[in-house]
């Protein structure tokens, strides 16, 4: 095996390689290394922008009162808590690749677009129908599934694809006043046909107030006062988190399993076919474990994505509240920072952070990859 | 590939060309050159155009983005900042000051004439500072002039009295009266009890804790009192006036109603378009409800076209607005909020002595013409606050609002705030508990209690930490003690 760089014009290939990553490495090495580095020795100092307080080297101080920094722990169980959302996107993204990987298409095109014709005159007039009756939510609802169902007959599932992806480039500020509205309280889409609903199966209760409220489905937990703890019910948290489903279930998640599921073998699922295997049993046993590893991909990135997550919503949505229970690890290291000026403790809160994503991913790796060997 | 190097080489010349034709022309020779940071308002150009005819050895011009605070302090650290900070207000102006860019213009502004005695009791702290000189005694430094002030009363909304035949509120409101007129005004959808006209709104919780006689830290700035008897009582009101009396639009209405069309986002909004009664306002306000009336005067005057011979009094309705000083409590005092935005001299800028004639020009009576005519808010300089100068015979029908509006400047106030703590940092504690209170319907005087001693405590013992750490704060503390300062809250000695 010959050496690498052994004669005169690997040499060469070497530094003229070296060459074209020079311009980039430096720029990672001034403008991202350099930083992260800064800030880790920044932790350890009572950094901040007075000059009236002298920079000094306070050791571990930061970090000991992070641990008794009650906001600290308020905000991290915050993100932790949104965090309890993902697994339901990456599950709801698999099945939506599942179901859209195939192209099934009509062949004859007069036939597709004139049974696409025909859902549309009947979305039509049911839709309007339901709206001069008041039920604008339902028409609404219903009018979005009959223009899908004619652009699925004329298009095919690349339709589909292309409507669930856009919430992943729609503008987020957009986005987030479209959610307001339909959380709502008192005239938004989710209450009315939550009130709809209960009132259907005859149940007296009342609605939630979603992002006013600081109830929360983990309100039973006996947390201590300062976390806002208003109880069990729908609040603001769980509204950021069915958004943020919505967000998640047809973006990049989506895009990646459809990819992995397109490249298992065929011959899989014919054996299984021979064996009398149905849907959910192939779906089970062959699309799950063949892409066990795009699945630990998506585990990881979405692992250190909802960590570092939550700042547009906090920022933009509710400022944070109601009671800062919209408050997120990195809302709090930037107001931490950027409004109270204690740099030095909000990068020490930044490593606290850091940490946490590695310690997750290192759990991830370790028996994700295990749970990955045993599939394949 | 050749070509699209060469292709990427002359795109980027071009880009380059472009970038230098974009970059602001040098001032003329002869001339300083001056950046202040504020908002591109379009009451800029007229106030540009004066300040470089008067001075014409300047050329002041606007950097409106990086008004931001941070951005100013960091800029101004590495040597890169503005000759004038804008929006130097009540708790920048210490973070600029710790931040050691704010350069102190007292004897300046007394030389040049536009010292504290050119501004109102009530609006001097907003540009002061207390800092400790040579001698080690603490004394009242000027770091900033104000561009505009305000002062907070009550405006209100005349048609909404006279459609319920209910009497103006007087000159010298109560609480119970503002609350029975609150309630009176209130109208309620009556499908979901959601308020479509909102009887009050806007009520500054500073206000309540003033007139309780709290206050967020005491005197001296070496303890935080917002755990005291009076402070809670204020709280309870405030919490009340959400959620008991109704006096107040809860977040959770608020939310109901600011995405319904008519609404808009703002209580600016909701009273223009008349769904609030009673409004705590200020001067600058104007400014949007002219815009309001203008509107409301073009629909009315077509209505009236497009229906000949109806009655005037169906026509779609214009705003006309009353004023009279905030509630107080019976025999209690009444204190207002007020505040400032004002403008600092960045002590690094190599033309602070052209920059101090800025400073200068917020005081004289050009600027204060242009801050009056348009309404925005009130000048700084007290000679210019009368009634006459606040006159615009374009907008008729404001003159009760021109007059609470100078009426309540004897009761500006606004909080105190301490040499051993920024005041951000209580800010922070505060504005999580009003968050707390604002939300929570069902919050109990004890809770507002435990909320309020944590509040405190962690103020204090923020407090303390400062001293124990920080030397130049000691010293402070040290000289505050000489002049019979309450000592902290914490012994220093437990303090790590």
């Amino acid at each position: 095996m010959p050496r690498l760089y052994s004669g005169v014009r690997e040499r060469k290939h070497f530094w003229a390689a070296m060459g074209f990553l020079a311009l980039n490495l430096t720029g990672f090495l001034i403008f991202t290394f350099g930083p992260v580095l800064l800030s880790l020795y920044m932790s350890f100092t009572n950094w901040t922008l007075r000059r009236s307080v002298d920079l000094q080297w306070v050791g571990l101080r930061n970090y000991q009162e992070l641990l008794s920094d009650s906001n600290f722990w308020f905000y991290l169980y915050n993100t932790l808590y949104f965090m309890l959302g993902i697994p339901f996107a990456v599950v709801g993204s698999l099945v939506l690749a599942n179901l859209l990987v195939d192209n099934m298409l009509l062949k004859r095109k007069k036939l597709r677009l004139r049974i696409a014709n025909v859902l549309i005159i009947v979305g039509l007039l049911t839709c309007g129908f339901l709206l001069v009756g008041g039920q604008k939510d339902l028409a609404l609802i219903l009018g979005v599934i009959y223009i899908g169902a004619a652009a699925g007959i004329i298009w095919g599932s690349v339709s589909y694809r292309t409507m669930l992806y856009v919430p992943s480039f729609a503008s987020g500020v957009a986005t987030i006043i479209l959610w307001q509205q339909i959380f709502n309280p008192y005239y938004g889409m989710a209450n009315n046909i939550l009130g709809e609903l209960l009132a259907w199966v005859n149940l007296d209760v009342d609605l939630p107030t979603w992002l006013n409220s600081t109830k929360s489905l983990l309100g039973f937990l006996p947390l201590p006062a300062t976390f806002s703890n208003g109880g069990v019910g729908l609040g603001a948290r769980e509204a950021i988190m069915i958004m943020g489903f919505w967000m998640g279930i047809g973006g990049n998640n989506m895009i990646l399993y459809i990819a992995s599921i397109a490249s298992i073998p065929e011959d899989l699922y014919e054996a299984a076919d021979i064996d009398g295997a149905g849907s959910v049993g192939k779906f089970w046993h062959i699309t799950v474990p063949s892409v066990a590893p795009t699945t630990f991909f998506i585990a990881i990135m979405a692992t250190i994505g909802g960590l570092q997550g939550g700042f547009q919503f906090a920022k933009i949505m509710t400022e944070g509240g109601p009671a800062g229970t919209t408050t997120t690890l990195a809302y709090y290291i930037y107001t931490k920072g950027f409004v109270e000026q204690e740099l030095g403790y909000a990068a020490a809160i930044s490593w606290i952070l850091f940490i946490i994503v590695f310690a997750l991913t290192l759990v991830n790796w370790k028996y994700g990859n295990r749970k990955m060997e045993a599939a394949s | 590939m050749k070509q699209f190097f060469i292709g990427a080489l002359v795109l980027l010349g071009i880009l380059s060309l472009v970038a230098q034709m974009l970059v602001p022309a040098p001032p003329e020779p002869g001339k300083t050159q001056l950046v202040w940071t504020t908002d591109p308002n379009p009451q800029r150009d007229p106030q540009l155009e004066w300040f470089n005819k008067r001075y014409a050895d300047c050329n002041l011009r606007i950097d409106p983005d990086n008004s931001d605070s941070m951005k100013v302090i960091v800029q101004s650290c590495a040597g890169m900042g503005p000759d004038i900070i804008g929006h130097v207000g009540w708790w920048s102006i210490q973070n600029y000051h710790e931040a050691g860019i704010l350069m102190d213009v007292t004897d300046h502004a007394e030389a040049m004439g536009f010292g504290l005695d050119t501004l109102a009791e009530s609006v001097r702290p907003l540009t002061t500072l207390k800092v400790l000189n040579d001698a080690g005694q603490i004394e009242d430094r000027m770091f900033a002039y104000p561009c505009n002030v305000f002062h907070t009363y009550l405006i209100y909304n005349k048609n909404l009295f006279d459609a319920r035949g209910i009497d103006y509120p007087p000159e010298d409101l109560t609480w119970q009266q503002y609350m029975d007129l609150a309630k009176q005004l209130t109208v309620k959808d009556e499908v979901r009890g959601l308020p479509i006209i909102f009887g009050a709104a806007g009520v500054k919780v500073d206000a309540l804790i003033f007139q309780h006689g709290a206050e967020f830290l005491n005197e001296e700035g070496t303890r935080c009192t917002m755990d005291s008897e009076a402070f809670l009582d204020a709280l309870v009101f405030y919490h009340k006036l959400f959620y008991g009396l109704e006096a107040e639009p809860t977040p959770l209405q608020k939310a109901g109603v600011s995405s319904q069309g008519g609404w808009g986002g703002g209580y600016n909004n909701w009273f223009g378009e008349g769904k609030i009664g009673m409004y705590w306002g200020a001067r600058w306000m104007l400014i949007s409800f002219r815009r309001f009336i203008t509107e409301q005067r073009k629909e009315r005057d077509i209505w009236l076209q497009e229906n000949p011979g109806a009655d005037p009094n169906d026509a779609p309705e214009v705003l006309r607005m009353g004023a009279c000083q905030i509630p107080r409590f019976a025999d209690g005092p009444r204190y207002t909020p007020t505040g400032a935005r004002c403008a600092g001299i960045n002590v690094a800028s190599p033309n602070r002595e052209q920059a101090l004639n800025f400073l200068q020009y917020l005081a004289s009576e050009k600027y204060s013409e242009m801050i009056n005519v348009g309404a925005d808010s009130k000048p700084g300089n007290i000679a210019y606050n009368k009634l006459e100068q606040f006159i615009n015979p374009e907008w008729p029908g404001e003159e009760e609002v021109h007059e609470a509006s100078l009426r309540a400047i004897p009761f500006g106030r606004a909080r105190r705030r301490s040499m051993l703590i920024n005041i951000s940092a209580v800010n922070t504690e505060f504005s999580q508990i009003k968050s707390r209170l604002e939300a929570t319907p069902d919050m109990t005087r004890e809770m507002i209690v435990a909320e309020l001693k944590r509040g405190a405590d962690r103020v204090n013992l923020a407090i303390a930490r400062n001293i124990k750490r920080n030397p130049k704060i000691r010293t402070m503390y040290e000289a505050l003690l000489k002049t019979g300062a309450e000592p902290i809250v914490y012994d220093l000695e437990e303090v790590r």
